[in-house]
């Protein structure tokens, strides 16, 4: 089973090096990183899932997300000059890991409201869960009853604001919608429980759950 | 001017008509040269005439589904100028243009099925915007303008690159991006039964329907979590069977739909269009032996 995982920025364009090929800063350019270049991150949009699916690069040369129009999570290009140059960007895990500049998980201006698992997000190739998507919510399950479970689910980057509520409660048949509790994978399962639950596409569309609001200065996302 | 039925022919098997403003400065030159099949054309009449000739071209074989791509400069409040003629939709001889060839059903005879407005942020500012609402509620077609500039990067030799599409907005979108839409905020639930909306008992649906007594409903009620409503997503689980509940007023009724084997009562109190609020059963056994006593309607 493979599976790539990818890890959401606030993205605020800096540099341009090709038609799908630019530098990034994950945090506001003039009060945090005084238009450093030092700080950039460079990062190729063309190096995504749909390049996987087209046969151009192997699974393990994705370096972002693909972006919204193509089912992804990425708002940032994906071409320029004309695309969008502050957004979000979704860094696959291997890339990020691979850079010698890593931006900070949650940006260092922000107020650190949310957990990293709220900026995550897993897409599976193959075996069991291939072909889906599955993204990181911090999660209560209050009861369990049956198949279903009562779950409150907080706004993506928000869990750990204290004395925020949930953006709403659901009844989920959790073992059609979430990924199983593994490592890397959702920690909650059992009534009264809390931490991180990953749903899948079909979940967040149908429940509209919102996406971590990044950059900051944006307004908030749904999942698609 | 018009264009030779072979030419006119071959353009009808294409998914996308390119009609670029003879407007002459260097852009529209490079446009010109870059974009292979393409017709220039001078103003509203040389559309006109151009349409025509297309619709006259058509054989025996059906146009093949297509945009109509309008190419030019945008005036600065992102109105689409094609040769000396502005498309405003707040212009009645532009109205009346498309409305005319709207009542002649020109565009679906010859395979459109979109209007592209291609010049510099035809969808940004509010004139542009209401120009495309207008365009599109006359043609009955979706129309598309562009977010931002826009040039010959942004074509090849077919026309507009599908690769940029990102540019697009369509007249039926919100121009507030869905994503600032605040979603709705569903919580958890109390169960009223008075606030359920009446009916009047119509169709006998596929599952077994129930009348509930005062009593028994009493007695079924206590069976439920009253407090612990919430939505339950996804596929809709099937009811094992549906309670009329007794109302004030005769001969109408509050339904509620045993769900899960007895697990779980699902309700509507904002009506069917909004998703089902589902409560759990504290004793489901309990519950079905009830709905064995009840008549069916």
């Amino acid at each position: 089973m493979s599976r790539t995982t990818f890890y959401g920025f606030g993205a605020y364009v800096g540099s341009l090096r090709g038609l799908s090929e630019c530098a990034w800063w994950d945090d506001d350019p003039v009060l945090t990183y005084k238009f450093a270049q030092a700080a950039l991150v460079p990062s190729d949009l063309s190096m995504n899932p749909s390049a996987v699916r087209a046969g151009k690069i192997g699974i393990k040369e994705i370096q972002v997300d693909d972006h919204r129009q193509d089912g992804g999570l990425t708002t940032i290009g994906p071409l320029f000059p004309t695309g969008a140059t502050i957004g979000q960007i979704w860094l696959s895990q291997q890339y990020y890991e691979s850079l010698p500049n890593k931006p900070p998980r949650q940006p260092a201006s922000g107020p650190d409201d949310g957990y990293d698992y709220e900026s995550t997000c897993y897409l599976f190739w193959d075996g069991e869960q291939g072909d889906r998507r599955f993204y990181g919510f911090h999660a209560h399950i209050a009861q369990v009853k049956g198949p279903l479970s009562q779950v409150e689910i907080w706004e993506g980057g928000t869990g750990k604001i204290r004395g925020r509520g949930p953006q709403g409660t659901w009844w989920l048949d959790l073992a059609a919608v979430a990924l199983p509790p593994g490592p890397d994978g959702s920690e909650i399962s059992q009534a009264g429980e809390t931490g991180a639950l990953f749903l899948d596409t079909t979940a967040t569309r149908s429940l509209t759950l919102r996406g971590p609001k990044k950059p900051l200065e944006m307004g908030e996302i749904l999942y698609p | 001017m018009s264009i030779e039925v072979q030419n006119a022919r071959r353009l009808l098997t294409q998914p996308r008509i390119s009609i670029i403003t003879s407007h002459p400065d260097a852009e529209v030159s490079r446009l010109q040269g870059l974009i292979g099949d393409h017709i220039q054309t001078d103003g509203r009449l040389a559309l006109e005439h151009l349409l025509g000739d297309l619709v006259h071209a058509i054989g025996d074989t059906p146009p093949a589904p297509k945009t109509l791509d309008l190419i030019g400069h945008a005036t600065p409040d992102g109105l689409l100028r094609m040769g000396d003629w502005v498309l405003d939709g707040e212009n009645r001889t532009v109205t009346a243009f498309f409305r005319g060839i709207a009542d002649a059903e020109v565009l679906p005879r010859i395979g459109v099925t979109a209007v592209r407005l291609l010049g510099c942020s035809t969808a940004v500012g509010t004139r542009a915007r209401g120009t495309m609402k207008v365009l599109s509620e006359l043609l009955g077609l979706e129309v598309y303008g562009t977010t931002s500039p826009i040039y010959n990067l942004h074509y090849d030799e077919a026309g507009f690159a599908h690769q940029w599409r990102f540019l697009l907005s369509a007249a039926s979108e919100s121009p507030t991006p869905n994503e600032d839409t605040p979603a709705p905020l569903p919580s958890r639930r109390t169960l009223d039964i008075d606030s359920l909306p009446l009916v009047a008992l119509g169709a006998t649906p596929e599952w077994q329907r129930y009348l509930v007594g005062r009593d028994v409903a009493r007695e079924i009620l206590d069976l439920v979590d009253r407090t612990a409503g919430a939505q339950m997503p996804g596929l809709l689980a099937i009811p094992t069977a549906e309670l009329a509940l007794p109302s004030h007023r005769e001969a109408h009724y509050h339904l509620a739909e045993v769900i899960l084997d007895g697990n779980f009562l699902r309700v509507y109190p904002d009506g069917n269009a909004q998703p089902g609020i589902v409560y759990p059963v504290l004793a489901p056994q309990r519950l079905l032996s009830l709905l064995t006593s009840l008549p069916t309607v």
